[in-house]
């Protein structure tokens, strides 16, 4: 089918790449169809572009490739609800917000991570309880200096993907 | 919006399965206990609506800002 977006025109694509988000996502409850687009500008980085607004694109990143110690206790009922059985069934996403002018501030919203069925293609916006973790949590450190500035995950151990 | 008052130790029933407590009531906050299935989700307003404005942030991100994004890493290798 055909997608109208405002970043990336009017997309070819296949119905299969569509993820449903039967609860939509706080701030766009009413959007239910998304889809995940690479991001030219910036390996790691992609959109999630809703289906039925052009306008509505949220970047978003695997955390696990920036965050080194992030981890997720993915609620029950989240499970059952996506009918995950297998952990190789899981997408897990979180957004990113760049700040206007300041990208050294690019901040991780892993307080609210989204969780995808690959098998269904199904999605939830899980907000995460009793967690460690804020809705801005920066992908740079503060003293780093642009030429050495390195994701967190060069820290870590090399966990796959 | 139904709105009640409740003394301490009071309850209140939605549905067939949310219960309601009043457990402590102080100056400025009271305490309240719920009971209700795994499947509804309790979540403090003010999360939700940080959630809320946080995907609104997300979906304000643009291009331009992504590109100039990429200047900040050392080229990846996995």
């Amino acid at each position: 089918m055909r997608v109208k977006t405002t970043r990336f025109g009017i997309l070819e694509i296949d119905d299969k790449m569509i993820i449903n988000f039967p609860r939509g996502i706080p701030g766009f409850e009413e959007l239910s169809r998304f889809i995940i687009l690479p991001a030219r500008e910036a390996e790691d980085f992609r959109w999630l572009q809703a289906v039925d607004d052009p306008d509505v694109a949220l970047l978003v990143i695997d955390p696990f490739k920036f965050f080194g110690g992030y981890s997720v206790d993915i609620p029950q009922d989240i499970l059952a609800e996506l009918k995950i059985k297998e952990p190789s069934d899981t997408l897990l996403l979180t957004t990113v917000t760049i700040p206007r002018d300041n990208p050294e501030g690019t901040t991780a919203n892993l307080l609210a991570p989204i969780i995808l069925n690959l098998k269904t293609n199904k999605a939830v916006q899980v907000i995460l309880k009793d967690s460690p973790y804020s809705t801005k949590h920066r992908l740079f450190s503060l003293n780093q200096s642009s030429q050495t500035i390195t994701k967190d995950h060069q820290k870590r151990d090399g966990e796959g993907k | 919006m139904l709105v009640l008052t409740r003394k301490k130790g009071q309850q209140i029933i939605l549905g067939d399965n949310v219960k309601i407590t009043v457990l402590e009531i102080n100056d400025d906050s009271i305490k309240i206990g719920i009971c209700a299935p795994k499947e509804v989700s309790i979540l403090r307003s003010e999360l939700y609506l940080e959630v809320k404005q946080e995907n609104r942030n997300a979906a304000n991100s643009e291009n331009t800002s992504l590109d100039k994004l990429k200047h900040f890493f050392k080229s990846p290798k996995e």
